[in-house]
């Protein structure tokens, strides 16, 4: 079992590749809360030891590796939305730091009667994508009536939408498109992040497809 | 008149804020979300404006909007959608028969609402509504919400 301590100080990336590696797929058994007591939050430290190998591993060793818990306690400890957006692309997630940052601006200067992006909302979706997001490629981000962001990713096979809940539980909603084989089915709920993603990935990626 | 019915093969409009239009212009799911204390989807009906011209039917919306002061934001849409189609989708998602019924207000006459599917304001549903919604847009039933 791996420190829930997001501070903890890290061991050699390459020893610990392989056991991180393996934690990341979704668990089928849902997981132990956090010691504060929220629903799951192992996805942030996942997020340090797997990012930390893949960069250290990259880069010969280079000491960006001490840099990304620093980045991630950034995203935790974020009091504005410019702190979040500010991280994100120093974690490789330029697309979507610019999207969120498109969203900021709309609502923020363009219409004063959109919904405001919750701050809390926005370190749910940050996290999730640096340390837990399935490889279903770059989603659509919009805000939500209430100020929660949500991200959809529309197939030809399926849809799904999580919306990012400011208590970090995802809201979600999915339906196939197998029009072909006659088998349509959709799902929705409210639960932690891997539950969830456990719920939904056959929604994008069905059993023997690629 | 309030509370009527509009027939299946009739249309609505449902105003898609900018927040809710991804990259490639289509609205998300998100722009067809109830607000929490909302009960019935708000739409404007558009065989009121006695039109066969969408773009018509579509200024009488947006001034409409005007005089509610309603801002249209930069790069909303309007997003049009056949009757029938939404019933099938919320029969098929949420289980039951919504009411799409005309409820005219004083500054905007032909506003109507998709009611019937959230009284037990259950936010999952309204989720997997909105996005069986979205899943039978394509470009063509798209509009800027600001007029060419």
């Amino acid at each position: 079992m791996m420190s829930l301590d997001a501070t903890a100080t890290l061991e050699k990336p390459e020893i610990r590749f392989g056991e991180v590696f393996s934690s990341f797929r979704p668990l089928e058994s849902g997981i132990e809360p956090q010691r504060d007591g929220r629903p799951n939050s192992i996805g942030a430290t996942d997020a340090i030891y797997l990012v930390s190998a893949l960069y250290a591993e990259a880069s010969g060793g280079w000491s960006f590796e001490f840099q990304v818990p620093k980045l991630i306690n950034q995203i935790i400890g974020a009091r504005e939305h410019e702190e979040i957006l500010a991280v994100l692309p120093l974690l490789g997630l330029r697309k979507i730091a610019d999207r969120l940052d498109y969203l900021r601006d709309i609502t923020k200067d363009d219409d004063p009667e959109e919904p405001a992006m919750l701050l809390t909302s926005l370190r749910e979706l940050a996290l999730f994508f640096v340390s837990d997001c399935p490889s279903w490629g770059v989603p659509d981000i919009g805000i939500c009536p209430d100020g929660s962001l949500q991200a959809e990713w529309i197939m030809n096979r399926g849809a799904v939408a999580m919306e990012f809940l400011p208590d970090g539980l995802i809201r979600f909603a999915a339906i196939s498109n197998d029009v072909v084989a006659g088998n349509r089915s959709s799902i929705s709920g409210t639960m932690a992040k891997y539950p969830a993603l456990s719920a939904l990935q056959p929604f994008l990626h069905p059993q023997g497809t690629p | 008149m309030n509370g009527d019915s509009l027939p299946d093969e009739h249309r609505i409009a449902r105003y898609c804020k900018p927040s809710a239009i991804a990259p490639n212009g289509l609205p998300m799911a998100a722009a067809f979300e109830l607000r929490r204390a909302e009960t019935c989807l708000s739409v404007n009906w558009i065989e009121y404006f006695g039109t066969e011209d969408i773009e018509l039917a579509l200024d009488g919306v947006r001034s409409a909007f005007r005089r509610k002061s309603f801002r249209l934001g930069r790069g909303g849409k309007f997003a049009i959608l056949n009757v029938g189609v939404v019933k099938s989708v919320v029969l098929e998602e949420a289980g039951c028969r919504p009411r799409i019924e005309h409820q005219p207000q004083v500054d905007d006459e032909s506003h109507s609402g998709v009611c019937g599917y959230a009284e037990a304001s259950d936010p999952e549903v309204n989720k997997k509504v909105a996005l069986g919604i979205r899943m039978k847009l394509t470009d063509d039933d798209l509009f800027p919400a600001r007029g060419a």
